[in-house]
């Protein structure tokens, strides 16, 4: 295994000039003081007052951080436990700061995981030493790395967990082992299941020698096609990274990879088995569907098998008469299930769980194969449903492009590692769920004109996304979670949203080419009208891509807009509006903000919102600022609704192909 | 003017030697520069927001009963780590006093050192407040004899 060049940290010819550190305390005179200090190190100092947000900020920048530093004592989170979050998902080294002398918290401390424990008031010179561990951790790991490596070989064939004794007798200077050692006593720790991510955290660390791998889509889709055809019993990282053919991936990040998606189709398809009795007892029978979920091989062989069902021919005139949201791909499509019920309409005579379209890509000449389930439609209409009158209809639409959904959704929860979240919830008293993790996934839907009813599980659920509209979606509305939603459909705006008690509220939540999405759950209704998540994915195009208008209150303001979109807008305490979006590179917005700081949020890009014109972008694309809200309607709603099953899954959804 | 600098030295030491301020003020005098102007300054009202409201919840948190020791310990541990970033060295060593009732179950304790904690708070406020006004001033007439 060939060792790649050390990335070190910041600058590399002057180190530790550069160090990137994470400052953490709540207390803000502490804070500000410890920022001037490392800032007198020429360290590049992020602070934060939140540990929570610090979490949100290592977690979205795996590889920007090289070390954190954070206060044991703080109301959000226990210092302790960020120290051990830092550790097990980024493998940072933390120091842990505190007043309290006491050997007992210091001890408690090093169990946990802290590099370095500081005494405050923290002083000068014991910051102009903190980066020794970093460099310790990193030639310690790539000592480790070359253990690691034979034993790899030796597990991922029936990848089986990687036994702790490898770790502990890892060649290496004594302190390596210690390390090791270390790195084994938190493992046992660990639960079962997270003890192979564990590992793979550390194989794939930003303390290695390369930047962290980022799974994006086409990688994982040429990583799905290359195990699919090896097997995904068979298949082994090296033969992977051969079949994959990317220069900038080596076989360790395969590993790493190939071991969490293992991971994933495992959870998924104990669901899966799970939505089979569901269905079963609803009546619908081999729905292959509900194998979509599962392992790759089972999927592909239910396509197979179905296109050529009998259902296929009941269901393709119906398939020709629907039209929408399948866009123009002219492919054969394989109708999976088919239960019949009273309706209104004779389109969708469908009573029970539920049906699935599958397209091909549109680009695609090949025969197809489970990558080119892109055009992943699900289709799920209720009969009698709660109150409306006539039949709902909703189909979900994910133009995924050439993505499975499988490996769409397990990209999703890749990006959340340590919560995935599944949300069984109901849809017009049918059971759904929902897989999703905040904040990339998208529950997306192209919702056919009726009214529907969608309500998904308990109030915990703060970041759901449900997105509307494809291309030339009809007028639907509905609740969501309580929320009334319209949607007011145009050829030229993929859908908005608007809010029925406030008809000022509008939310176009689509543009051409992405789906944007509004998140299903509120965090703070006191104005009726609450504002906790939106994602407002931005089109492509020059067109003005999304805009969002209405009475909210801000919880968390995050926008992310890519290129060429930009936020226009006013507001003001009560109303926030902001009519167009566009952006250019300095991410400017145009408009007057004048959101005073009445609510507690734990926002700091609100702080930068108040008075400002100038937003700091976040993370990917093209800057805006980091953005989520959601506007949402309270209203009142004295269902009683049925506690659900899983009937399907609603896959995220991507720009199309 | 040289008066109101030597009154601001005085101030200072004034503090100092009545064991107001510890060393730890010095260190973010240090820590102001061309970059940060008014650092000390900010870090000094930062320090007392925060001391505002950790007495309100000290306030809030002795009005429970039962006592919950724990919690008063730990505000007062926060507390005491606040004291200790600015150098506000009576402050710092009431906390402690107070952190000792706690362990001991005092209550009694608690409510008279807590006293002397808003009592010490209140005390460097002032003088603190005191000696930034003749700081900012001083640095004004600094700058207006600079521009002549």
């Amino acid at each position: 295994m060939t060792m790649e060049n050390t990335r070190v940290v910041g600058s590399a010819d002057h180190f530790p000039v550069g160090l990137r550190v994470l400052a953490v305390d709540d207390d803000r005179a502490c804070l500000k003081l410890l920022e001037a200090l490392l800032r007198r190190c020429q360290y590049h100092v992020t602070v934060t007052n939140q540990a929570i947000d610090a979490l949100k900020l290592l977690r979205d920048n795996k590889n920007k951080f090289d070390l954190v530093i954070s206060d044991v004592h703080m109301p959000d989170m226990d210092g302790f436990k960020l120290l051990e979050l830092v550790g097990l998902e980024m493998d940072l080294p933390v120091i842990m700061l505190s007043g309290n002398s006491d050997p007992k918290a210091v001890m408690k401390g090093i169990t946990h995981g802290a590099c370095d424990y500081l005494l405050k008031p923290v002083r000068l010179e014991e910051l102009k030493n903190i980066w020794q561990h970093v460099v310790r951790r990193k030639r310690f790991d790539s000592r480790d790395v070359n253990s690691y490596d034979h034993v790899d070989e030796d597990t991922d064939a029936d990848g089986s967990k990687l036994p702790i004794s490898h770790h502990a007798h890892a060649p290496g200077p004594t302190a390596s082992s210690e390390l090791n050692t270390e790195r084994s006593s938190r493992k046992r720790k660990d639960q079962d299941e997270g003890e192979d991510d564990d590992f793979d955290d550390n194989d794939d660390s930003s303390m290695q020698k390369k930047p962290r791998v980022v799974w994006s889509i086409e990688l994982h889709r040429k990583f799905v096609a290359a195990v699919n055809q090896l097997g995904i019993d068979k298949a082994m990282p090296k033969r992977i990274l051969d079949l994959m053919n990317d220069e900038k991936l080596t076989r360790e990040n395969v590993a790493s990879h190939l071991q969490k998606y293992r991971l994933y189709l495992k959870r998924i398809s104990s669901v899966t088995s799970h939505q089979a009795n569901m269905v079963a007892a609803l009546g619908g029978k081999d729905s292959p569907y509900l194998q979509i979920g599962s392992s790759l091989e089972n999927a592909r062989n239910n396509y197979h098998s179905f296109t050529t069902s009998g259902n296929l021919s009941t269901l393709a005139s119906f398939q020709q008469g629907q039209g929408q949201g399948c866009g123009g791909s002219g492919g054969m499509f394989g109708i999976l299930n088919c239960p019949t019920g009273p309706s209104a309409s004779g389109l969708y005579n469908l009573a029970s769980s539920g049906m699935i379209q599958l397209g091909y890509g549109r680009s695609n000449n090949n025969p197809p194969t489970i990558h080119d389930l892109g055009r992943l439609q699900q289709s799920i209409s209720f009969s009698g449903g709660g109150t409306q009158a006539q039949a709902p209809k909703m189909s979900c639409s994910s133009d995924v492009g050439a993505l499975s959904p499988v490996a769409n959704s397990f990209l999703d929860t890749l990006k959340q590692p340590s919560q995935p979240k599944q949300h069984s919830g109901l849809f017009n008293n049918q059971p759904i769920l929902a897989s999703t993790s905040t904040p990339t996934s998208r529950i997306a839907a192209t919702l056919s004109g009726d009214p529907f009813e969608m309500k998904t599980g308990s109030s915990s659920i703060q970041t759901d996304e449900f997105c509307t509209g494809s291309r030339n979606a009809p007028a639907w509305s509905g609740i969501i979670n309580d929320t009334w939603y319209e949607n007011l459909a145009s050829s030229s705006k993929l859908g908005e949203i608007v809010g029925r008690n406030n008809p000022n509220m509008k939310a176009n939540t689509c543009s051409d080419d992405m789906l944007a999405s509004l998140p299903l759950s509120t965090t703070d209704d006191r104005l009726g009208l609450s504002v906790s998540d939106m994602i407002a994915a931005g089109g492509s195009g020059s067109k003005p891509s999304s805009w969002f208008e209405g009475t909210v209150q801000m919880t968390n303001f995050n926008y992310n807009s890519p290129a060429n979109s930009t936020l226009v807008g006013t507001c003001n305490r009560e109303d926030f509006i902001i009519n167009g979006v566009t952006t250019n590179d300095d991410n400017m917005v145009n408009g007057s903000f004048n959101l005073a700081p009445v609510y507690t949020t734990q926002n700091s890009e609100l702080d930068q919102v108040v008075g400002g014109t100038k937003m700091q972008g976040g993370g990917g694309g093209g800057g805006g600022f980091d953005g989520l809200i959601s506007a949402i309607v309270k209203r009142e709603r004295d269902e009683v609704l049925m506690e659900g099953d899983i009937g399907c899954d609603i896959y995220s959804l991507e720009t199309c192909m | 003017m040289e008066y109101s600098r030597r009154q601001l030295n005085n101030i200072k030491a004034n503090l100092f030697e009545q064991g107001y301020l510890d060393d730890q003020f010095h260190q973010i005098e240090e820590l102001q520069d061309d970059a940060s102007p008014n650092f000390l300054q900010e870090v000094v009202t930062l320090f007392f927001r925060d001391t505002t409201r950790l007495i309100d919840t000290t306030e809030q948190a002795l009005k429970k009963s039962p006592q919950d020791f724990r919690r008063l310990d730990s505000i007062m541990h926060q507390f005491k780590g606040s004291s200790s970033s600015i150098g506000a060295l009576r402050v710092k060593n009431e906390c402690s006093i107070f952190r000792d009732h706690c362990n001991q179950g005092n209550i009694e304790g608690c409510l008279k050192s807590f006293q002397k904690v808003k009592k010490e708070l209140a005390i460097l406020r002032q003088k603190l407040e005191a000696y930034f006004k003749l700081l900012n001033q001083s640095e004004s007439v600094a700058v207006k004899k600079a521009d002549r």
